[in-house]
């Protein structure tokens, strides 16, 4: 092997394999890392068609905990129905899209979301029925109407990146990721299959899981005002948002930590968490204060003695007859006086 | 022809070339501790430790156990055979496989999880669902710990598990993530808590000997690993107790440098040696004076958990430079800050 313009040879084969050994030695270095990758890798589609692109990760041996997907889709022949996140591995998240944000996200043909796990995700458990390893499900739809005319179209669904997962090692190191793209290939022909999304989201009825709220006061955040926090999972299709209510006020869009608007604790709180199917959990919280307010003095009540009224009733009802006999007998007397005096004259 | 030799010399150089590559993915792969399994009893299928699954007896009758009639059970969740409806009736026509008779079907259980486990001698087990405990176990002298509950949702579940030792010193939070089946049983087997691991003195002098502590699972092997520029391995053996110590003499290591140690443990069980994940890591430093730490463990209102409320005062700091919530020390708090407090979380 000569190389041009270099004194510099390989002198033998042995030296050759010495090199190709050491260049392969390297190679794993670049293969290992960890793999976010899209579900499927293909697929074919025609207008009106929904699917969906399950965004799914592989650790490779390593521990992660922390992961943060952005991703591209043509937003000018797929439209984003909505984010399926019941089943994702994530349990705690920083930016996660909800159904109010499907009309921006389809805009601008980009979504972003973080979260972590704690304790770290090592990958999948020998025996574990579920490949459990999804961090988002995508639900799409290619509108059947199209501008302009109709043709076979390939496009793609990409993992930017600039997205990032770090290593469940207490130092936040990135880990060497690598991606895997979907393409979708669209026919000039009617579809318009099943919608999964609309189907199960018609078949979840299950409510987000029961939660508590706690209320803090720090005085390093919010100027040392009270506030709550909460947090809750929904296995079917996700929690979409969190509405809270203080009092009588009306319930408002919120997400955790919740500046209280009452600073006097004297009102019960409410979190409700609804999911993506609008199923709803609502938790309550009953600050110290109302918890410590004296009970209403209601006057006590009485018991109805009803053997003392019936006693009564019958003496009454036996006076009143007696009453009644005795007048009669008087009238009855008087009547035959009266008649008597009348015969005398 | 010329031009074939060449080929087929370039494709042998590229064939004996990448025998170290597939060699060095297999010896990575070993290397990573495959202790924990899930089996999930009434899915029908034998998995695991299982023996029998609902009607699937693996091929069994009662003729296996010398009857000629009845049929068998499947009972103590999959883990074992009962021959109790079987029996022998003389001229009987042949025995059952094994279920329920008449062709009923099986009742549905209730969904359950069960978790058996190991973490340190006579201690208490914190367990979180998602991110929040849910309960509490004692482990026995030798370590073991078994929790089950019927009151778990169906789908993908995210089970984490932490522990204090005899010395107050905390493990990490061991994470385990798996789809639980309805109306079956689902059993995980080794979740095993890695080694605690404490150091007596956060500062030594070069030259110095440093106690390198905690607390396993009893008569194991603990080998210590101590960072620096070539890594150094340290073993020893835990006592009847679970304790273990090593005295490290420090002269190896760099002068004025933030030093880390982790451990884990080795043993044998059931006929199979098992390794665990590593413990946390405990970071010393070798020199006069060790810079201060600001909010160290990411417990960030210093309650001595890291749990949402901690979770949320890192979101109020999100995209600031608050030195607290900046566990890192970068100058911004981001995901590298959350993947910090995702790692000390206590729940």
């Amino acid at each position: 092997m000569k190389i041009p313009n270099s004194k510099f040879q390989i002198p033998n084969f042995k030296l050759k394999i010495l090199v190709f050994t050491l260049v392969f030695l390297i190679f794993p270095v670049f293969v290992f890392g960890v793999t976010l990758y899209l579900e499927p890798k293909e697929g074919e589609y025609k207008l009106g068609d929904h699917f969906g692109v399950k965004i799914r990760i592989d650790p490779e041996g390593e521990c992660i905990n922390t992961i943060s997907v952005d991703l591209s889709f043509p937003n000018d022949i797929l439209v984003l129905e909505g984010i399926d996140i019941g089943e994702s591995i994530i349990t705690i998240w920083v930016d996660k899209p909800s159904s109010f944000d499907i009309k921006k996200i389809n805009e601008t043909g980009k979504i972003h979301f973080s979260g972590g796990i704690p304790g770290g995700y090592c990958g999948r458990i020998p025996g574990d029925p579920g490949l459990t390893n999804m961090v988002a499900e995508l639900r799409f739809y290619i509108p059947s109407m199209m501008v302009g005319e109709a043709k076979e179209e390939t496009e793609e669904i990409k993992i930017l990146e600039n997205s990032q997962v770090f290593l469940n090692d207490g130092k936040g190191t990135l880990a060497k990721l690598n991606f895997q793209n979907s393409k979708i290939k669209i026919l000039p022909t009617t579809g318009g299959g099943l919608n999964e999304w609309r189907e199960k989201l018609l078949n979840d009825t299950s409510p987000p899981e029961p939660f508590e709220i706690q209320i803090q006061k720090n005085p390093a955040i919010f100027d040392g005002k009270y506030f709550i926090v909460f947090y809750t999972t929904d296995k079917e299709t996700g929690v979409d948002y969190y509405m809270v209510k203080e009092g009588e006020r009306e319930w408002k869009i919120a997400k955790s930590p919740y500046l209280l608007e009452n600073q006097n604790l004297d009102e019960e709180i409410k979190v409700k968490a609804v999911d993506r199917a609008g199923n709803e959990t609502i938790a309550t919280l009953y600050p110290e204060k109302i918890k410590e307010k004296p009970k209403e003095i209601v006057p006590p009540q009485k018991e109805v003695n009803w053997k003392k009224i019936a006693q009564i009733s019958a003496i009454s009802i036996l006076v009143f007859t007696l009453i009644l006999t005795v007048l009669t007998l008087i009238r009855k007397k008087l009547f035959v006086k009266k008649k008597e005096n009348n015969s005398f004259s | 022809m010329e031009l074939w030799r060449r080929f087929f010399k370039f494709f042998l150089i590229v064939l004996i070339s990448a025998i170290p590559f597939f060699s060095l993915k297999t010896f990575a792969q070993r290397q990573i501790p495959t202790i924990v399994g899930i089996s999930v009893c009434g899915d029908g299928s034998i998995d695991g430790f299982e023996v029998c699954d609902g009607d699937n007896f693996g091929g069994k009758t009662c003729a296996t156990y010398g009857y000629n009639r009845g049929y068998l059970l499947c009972v103590d969740n999959c883990t074992r055979i009962s021959i109790e409806r079987c029996y022998t009736e003389p001229g009987g026509m042949g025995a059952g496989g094994g279920g329920y008779p008449g062709g009923a079907t099986r009742p549905l259980g209730p969904t359950t999880l069960i978790v058996l486990g190991k973490a340190y001698p006579d201690t208490e087990v914190k367990i979180l669902k998602d991110g929040k405990e849910i309960a509490r176990v004692r482990t026995d002298s030798q370590a073991n710990f078994s929790w089950q509950t019927t009151d778990i949702t169906p789908g993908v579940n995210s089970l984490s598990f932490w522990a204090d030792d005899k010395f107050g010193l905390r493990s990490i939070l061991y994470t385990l993530t798996f789809e639980v089946m309805p109306n079956a049983v689902t059993t995980v087997r080794g979740a095993y808590l890695p080694p605690t691991i404490g150091v007596d003195k956060n500062i030594v002098k070069r030259g110095e000997t440093l106690k390198i502590f905690g607390q396993t699972i009893p008569e194991a092997k603990v080998p210590v690993y101590i960072a620096s520029p070539a890594e150094i391995v340290q073993e020893t053996t835990s006592k009847k107790t679970g304790e273990w110590d090593i005295l490290f003499d420090t002269t190896p290591l760099e002068d004025e440098t933030m030093h880390t140690a982790k451990s884990q443990f080795k043993t044998t069980i059931e006929g199979s040696t098992v390794v665990s994940g590593f413990s946390k890591f405990v970071t010393f430093y070798v020199g006069k004076k060790a810079p201060a730490g600001i909010c160290p463990g990411a417990d960030l209102n210093q309650d001595g958990k890291v749990n949402l409320i901690d979770f949320s005062i890192l979101l109020y700091y999100w995209g600031t430079n608050n030195p607290c919530a900046d566990q890192n020390q970068d100058g911004i708090v981001n995901l590298v800050d959350f993947s910090i407090m995702m790692y000390y979380w206590t729940g």
